[in-house]
């Protein structure tokens, strides 16, 4: 059970499976260790009828409201933006909606353009063959020509647009605003073994087709029939050192509560932008008493969700938006890029949602006061539901210190290791972003023809994109690690997940996320000779 | 009839044209007592129970299930105003519960089935609507 392999990899998420699925031609003696199991889609809630009440148990976004064994608690009361994740082979792409659009090729280059926080090491272009290999893994529908971006391949075609994708585009037509068919990890046709997507509405709770690439079924088969070694219900409560401080392997609890210690050559963390600090933070010894790779005290800093604003529309005449993937539309980014005239920097996308079930419209109805209780409720009812549609609108965050993830003193998991404590700030610059944000998107809903407008910013449950906490950069004083997402401090220690984003775009992030993941296994498959000299 | 049906079918009664199904007539007043008592709403919800056939006593000398449409609305609203919160602590369970209820969905025109395995059909839409903006220069900065 214990032998010592090669490169162990905590985490199986997005970042670790990428990862994994890479190196795994290498034939090293590879591990990964996941506290979740494998999910089985059968008992997703799209098999049943109750599938819009199982978002608030078992399927819910919080691991604190959800608390499944796997999950962890984290402490977010100090936030306005709450922690989503899931935990379980695919990690949060079990629940993702698999919306994914690139970065662009500024926001690599922050500081220079903008004159705030940093640069990225490197950039878009070399970025870019990743993203294409990521894109074929993963899947990815959408449509080549989008000129929000340089020219790039799409391999399956675009996700359908549906009565709600047409209504809005018109509306962007009529504002003359950018928009295009969204690049979705989503198998618009048969790829790779999966099934192609047949419109169940509710990506975010698991795909019960399997269409939606979840890493469980994209990379996860792949790298185990590649020879990876996934090791479930395995929860890791510190990675060790030896005397030279360099890492030796990682410290956890079996499925049976039982304590190991496993050794291994290279250390490779995937456990997400919450999960990553809080486990380096726990992993203290005599040459890491700040915890593991902290010698610049950033480990835990400059957090960055991407702040959301939600607007929705009601329209009139019905729509089709309880079907089709609820996050996979389109996206609007016209105002992506910084313009001087407007009162923030950066920007941000909007990412058009679909509408709601029948049991969501009638929770919406009566949370915006819409729909009474009595002899008028059918008829205010019937104004609501197959009638809404709107829009995420996904905000550029910048990193600042005094955004962290750190210790909780209290709060322990199942296994009594400490859990993650949440500080976060909405700077000024995220606020004046949202009001321009949700003021825009309820122009082009009303351009739309939607006869009403409910906006939400900043959404709470917003925080599931988790970057920022153990930043790469050149400069070891002002990075945790370098440009390939070693640490400066431990040369056998690598970190893979959204915790590396220097900053965090105005896009969601995971196709990102795996590109450098899939470049760091690609830099390590490089450089095995003289990787620890 | 019981209290808690009677109730129910009162905050969402049938609908005049017969369409939608009243919440207490569609069999839910089970799994909304056990959804409150999940919660830890036992008591307060026999108490609220006790307080309403009391009050159509007092109103009317007979139990609530038995009321006219008319008044049983109207002494539920009176006496929700004498206990604030009394059906607002109600909605969310039934709301769920009815709506999700194959018999509601079929009669809002939907399938009234999971989604999955059948999944449904979707336009896929005009994509000459991007016209527009596939004639535009390149929107992302130089850099
Ligand atoms: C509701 C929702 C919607 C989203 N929608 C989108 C979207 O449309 N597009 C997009 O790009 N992104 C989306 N995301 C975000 C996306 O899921 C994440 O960016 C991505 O999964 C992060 O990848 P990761 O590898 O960093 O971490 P994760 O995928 O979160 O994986 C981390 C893994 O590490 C494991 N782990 C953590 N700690 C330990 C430990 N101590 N021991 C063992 N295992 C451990 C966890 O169990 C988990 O499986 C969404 C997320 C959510 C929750």
């Amino acid at each position: 059970m214990t032998e010592p392999v090669d490169v162990l990899i905590v985490g199986a998420g997005a970042s670790g499976a990428a990862f994994a699925w890479s190196m795994a031609e290498t034939r090293m003696n590879i591990l990964c260790l996941e506290q979740g199991d494998w999910m089985d889609p059968s008992d997703y809630p799209t098999t049943g009828n109750d599938w819009e009440a199982r978002r608030f148990g078992d399927f819910g976004l919080s691991p604190n409201g959800r608390s499944r064994p796997e999950d962890y608690p984290v402490n977010d009361d100090d936030s306005p933006i709450k922690i989503s994740n899931f935990n379980a082979v695919g990690g949060s792409t079990i629940l993702y909606a698999g919306h994914f659009p690139r970065l662009h090729p500024s926001d690599f280059r922050v500081k220079t353009l903008d004159g705030v926080a940093d640069d990225w090491p490197f950039t878009y272009e070399d970025l870019a063959p990743y993203y294409a290999q990521n894109d074929q893994m993963m899947g990815v529908a959408g449509l080549a020509g989008d000129p929000a971006y340089p020219p790039k391949e799409v391999p399956l075609p675009p996700v359908p647009l549906g009565t709600v994708g047409e209504r809005l585009a018109r509306g962007f037509n009529k504002l003359g605003w950018h928009w295009w068919p969204s690049d979705s990890a989503i198998a618009t046709e048969e790829h790779s073994d999966r099934a192609p997507c047949i419109n169940l509405g509710p990506c975010i709770m698991g795909c019960a087709q399997g269409a939606k690439g979840s890493t469980d079924v994209t990379y996860w088969p792949k790298a185990v029939r590649a020879g990876v070694n996934l090791r479930t219900h395995c929860r890791v409560r510190e990675i060790t050192v030896d005397e030279n401080g360099l890492a030796n392997g990682a410290i956890y609890y079996d499925a049976e509560g039982r304590e190991h210690h496993q050794r291994a050559e290279i250390v490779v963390i995937a456990c997400n932008g919450v999960g990553t600090p809080r486990l380096l933070l726990n992993s203290k010894s005599k040459a890491f008493p700040d915890g593991l790779a902290n010698r610049s005290g950033l480990v835990g800093r400059n957090l960055m969700f991407h702040p959301y604003a939600m607007v929705t529309g009601l329209f009139e005449e019905p729509l089709d938006g309880r079907m089709g993937p609820a996050g996979c539309c389109m996206i609007g980014q016209e105002f992506y890029e910084t313009d001087p005239a407007r009162d923030f920097l950066r920007g941000y996308s909007f990412e058009i949602t679909r509408g709601m079930g029948p049991v969501g419209s009638a929770l919406f109805g009566m949370s915006q006061g819409l729909v009474p209780w009595g002899s008028g409720h059918h008829d205010a009812y019937a104004k609501i539901v197959d009638r809404t549609a709107g829009m995420v609108i996904i905000c550029e965050d910048l990193p600042e210190e005094h955004n962290t993830v750190t210790l909780d003193p209290d709060l322990v998991d199942g296994h009594g290791i400490p859990a993650p404590k949440v500080t976060y700030r909405l700077s000024d610059n995220s606020q004046k972003m949202l009001a321009h944000a949700s003021a825009r998107g309820r122009e082009l809903l009303e351009a739309s023809g939607a006869v009403r407008c409910f906006t939400d910013a900043p959404l709470p449950p917003a925080g599931w994109h988790l970057m920022g906490t153990a930043r790469m950069g050149t400069d070891p004083s002002r990075s945790v690690l370098d440009g390939v997402g070693r640490s400066h401090d431990v040369k056998n220690l690598f970190v893979i997940d959204g915790s590396v984003f220097p900053t965090s775009g105005g896009v969601n992030p995971t196709c990102t996320i795996q590109a450098l993941a899939l470049r760091t296994a690609d830099y390590i498959k490089k450089n095995l000779d003289t990787l620890l000299d | 009839m019981s209290t808690l049906a009677a109730i129910l079918d009162q905050i969402i009664p049938p609908s005049p044209d017969g369409r939608m199904p009243g919440a207490g007539a569609l069999g839910l007043a089970d799994a909304i007592e056990e959804a409150i008592a999940g919660t830890g709403g036992r008591d307060w919800l026999a108490d609220n129970l006790a307080a309403i056939e009391a009050a159509a006593q007092d109103a009317h000398g007979t139990s609530f299930g038995e009321l006219a449409a008319q008044d049983a609305e109207a002494l539920l609203r009176t006496v929700d105003e004498a206990r604030p919160g009394l059906v607002q602590g109600m909605l969310f369970p039934l709301y769920i519960a009815y709506y999700q209820h194959p018999d509601v969905a079929r009669a809002l025109g939907h399938e009234g089935r999971p989604p999955h395995p059948q999944g449904y059909p979707l336009e896929k839409g005009d994509l000459s609507l991007l016209d527009p903006v596939r004639a535009r220069a390149p929107l992302y900065r130089q850099v």
